[in-house]
């Protein structure tokens, strides 16, 4: 069927593989985020605290680039202190608020055109099941985070292992594990409820003002809870204290929230199951009216 | 050799939504080209696509397209299968091209291949030089022809179109009907579709499954059908001499035709194998009689129908 031979011919060249199918929705999705440059500019931006980090750990373990800048490297050491709060705090804590924009500016925009334009029954009369569909879409959100949380969370700890040494290294070994678990149990509590209301929803901004508005509501309400009944269990419904909470949990720090351990990992499960079923259930080639 | 299964062979194939019976109990292996399912508005036709697609789930029965069960097998089954839904379906924000590319990888096509072959279905179905606009952009029409190159980019052998000719003027209806006929007529692919225009059915299948709530109406084949009626005549006749009618009617049962005699002027025939027109003119040239009028019976497939849902309830 070349473009001067106008009769129809089958295919019957390579395939590729099944079970690597869903990575083109993945790739498709990225290269769509992607085109826009106000996005790339922003993602661009996701990386500067990194090299601020980077740059402090540098000039920690550099006293002729200190002696540049007229900078006390015993002032420096005191002022920057490279250990578990560094990461969990300093580096990841701000890095998945900004990893919370990339999901609310890219979330939508994944699942609400498909099902808006009805383009279900296209992806799944092919070869392509939901579990594919709803994986391929979360591997996009799944690439923008790791790229903007553990990825340079794990460079700036190779990086400090070496400056630091084998000392720093067995002392801190915790760190690397910690931010990918974090990084990726966060990734699932935000995308899920996000790619599901924008497939409830249908219309981007619309998913967005919902996402932000279940999130400031469980917000207030909790904290609501938390200062008339003097309980924690308001925290279960603040997205930020059960953040905080497993963060603890996983560093093996003391969490700022006086939530238990086992309640933060439940409210974490509760919601991405919840998430995921409520996804799973919209996402179809055509609804069943009973 | 073993003979190739059917192409569709429905087992008892029920689908039930809730307390609502949708299809029930459907049997029967058809093989032509081209199947045409017809019935009135929700007869079932779109159930029965959908169900053979994986997207519902067989209440009852089964079914299996090339001997592969659609629940078993639905994933290697659905990279043989084409489908053109009814409604408007596309991806926003990206070009036609792109559009017809991602679905071809998704039906796991290389991507280079993939390329490729939405090019080559742009211009086969006549949007060539639209494949670089947003499909947003497109007409109706347009969309028609987008969601046809999308179903047969991947080169699958068999087709499923819903309502083709749907919201199309009459010149994209005819562009759409031969697209049909040209891919039938390739032998590359079989075609399923699912119509309520019985002209669209008549003109692209030769084979036509008439379904009237959930059930199978009446199956008929068009194409032997049509083969059957060229041997059915009608004849009006002007005899010049007495006589003259019954020795032609003689003659024509001497080649070894049925006769019956509607009025004295007016007779209708079945032309046995190895007889053609031609006999029955020569017949007529030595009896001395003129034919004034020689038809073939024909059983349209509006006869076919409507004796369908006569049958079903006797109501239409």
């Amino acid at each position: 069927m070349a473009v001067y031979d106008h009769g129809y011919k089958g295919y019957d060249g390579p395939l590729m593989p099944a079970r690597s199918r869903f990575l083109v929705i993945s790739r498709y999705g990225l290269r769509d985020v992607f085109a826009s440059r106000l996005f790339l500019a922003f993602f661009a931006f996701c990386f500067a605290w990194p090299l601020v980090l980077l740059g402090a750990m540098y000039l920690r373990y550099n006293a002729e680039a200190l002696a540049l800048i007229n900078l006390d490297s015993a002032d420096l050491l005191e002022f920057v202190q490279v250990n578990t709060w560094f990461f969990q705090n300093l580096f990841l804590r701000a890095q998945l608020y900004l990893a919370f924009i990339v999901v609310l500016v890219v979330g939508p925009s994944l699942v609400s055109a498909d099902l808006r334009n009805r383009a279900m029954p296209l992806y799944l009369s092919r070869p392509l099941t939901r579990t594919d569909y709803v994986l391929g879409k979360l591997v996009v959100l799944g690439v923008l985070v790791s790229a903007i949380t553990w990825a340079p969370g794990l460079l700036l700890f190779a990086i400090q292992a070496s400056l630091g040494g084998r000392e720093w290294l067995l002392e801190h070994w915790r760190v690397a594990p910690s931010m990918v678990v974090v990084s990726v149990v966060w990734l699932l509590c935000m995308s899920l409820p996000m790619l599901a209301i924008a497939a409830w929803v249908k219309w981007k901004p619309w998913a967005r003002i919902v996402f932000m508005g279940a999130i400031l509501t469980g917000t207030a309400f909790g904290s609501f809870y938390k200062e008339f009944y003097d309980s924690w269990l308001g925290s279960l419904v603040v997205a930020f204290d059960v953040t905080d909470a497993l963060s603890a949990s996983v560093f093996g720090t003391q969490g700022t929230v006086q939530m238990p351990e086992a309640a933060a990992w439940l409210a974490a499960a509760a919601l991405a199951s919840l998430s995921a079923a409520l996804l799973y259930r919209r996402v179809r080639a055509f609804e069943v009216v009973k | 050799m073993s003979e190739a299964p059917p192409v569709i062979d429905l087992d008892g194939l029920g689908v039930r939504f809730g307390r609502h019976q949708v299809l029930d109990d459907l049997r029967g292996a058809f093989s032509g080209r081209a199947i045409g399912l017809l019935g009135p508005n929700g007869a079932g036709k779109t159930t029965l696509l959908n169900t053979l697609l994986g997207f519902y789930r067989p209440t009852a029965g089964t079914a299996r397209l090339f001997g592969m069960d659609i629940t078993a097998q639905g994933r290697e089954l659905r990279r043989r299968v084409g489908y053109m839904p009814e409604r408007d379906a596309f991806i926003a924000g990206i070009s036609g091209v792109r559009f017809v590319r991602l679905m071809a990888e998704v039906s796991g096509l290389p991507p280079e291949a993939a390329l490729e072959r939405a090019h080559e279905v742009f211009f086969y179905v006549g949007l060539g030089e639209a494949r670089y606009r947003n499909v947003e952009t497109y007409s109706l029409g347009m969309k028609q022809l987008l969601k046809l190159a999308q179903a047969i980019a991947h080169g699958p052998s068999l087709l499923f179109l819903d309502e083709p000719t749907n919201g199309l003027d009459p010149p994209a209806r005819l562009r759409m009907l031969r697209l049909i006929r040209e891919i039938r007529d390739s032998g590359k692919a079989r075609i399923v579709v699912s119509s309520h225009l019985l002209r669209d059915v008549e003109e692209c299948c030769e084979e036509v499954l008439v379904l009237n709530r959930g059930r199978i109406a009446t199956y008929c084949n068009l194409a032997e059908e049509r083969r059957a009626n060229r041997r059915f005549l009608e004849l009006d006749l002007a005899a010049e001499r007495e006589g003259a009618g019954s020795g032609f009617r003689a003659a024509i049962e001497g080649l070894g035709c049925e006769v019956a005699v509607v009025n004295r002027r007016r007779i209708k025939a079945v032309l046995p194998p190895g007889v053609e027109v031609r006999h029955i003119y020569a017949s007529a040239i030595q009896q001395d009689v003129t034919i004034r009028r020689l038809d073939y019976k024909r059983t349209s497939l509006e006869d076919i129908f409507l004796q369908a849902m006569e049958g079903d309830d006797g109501r239409l």
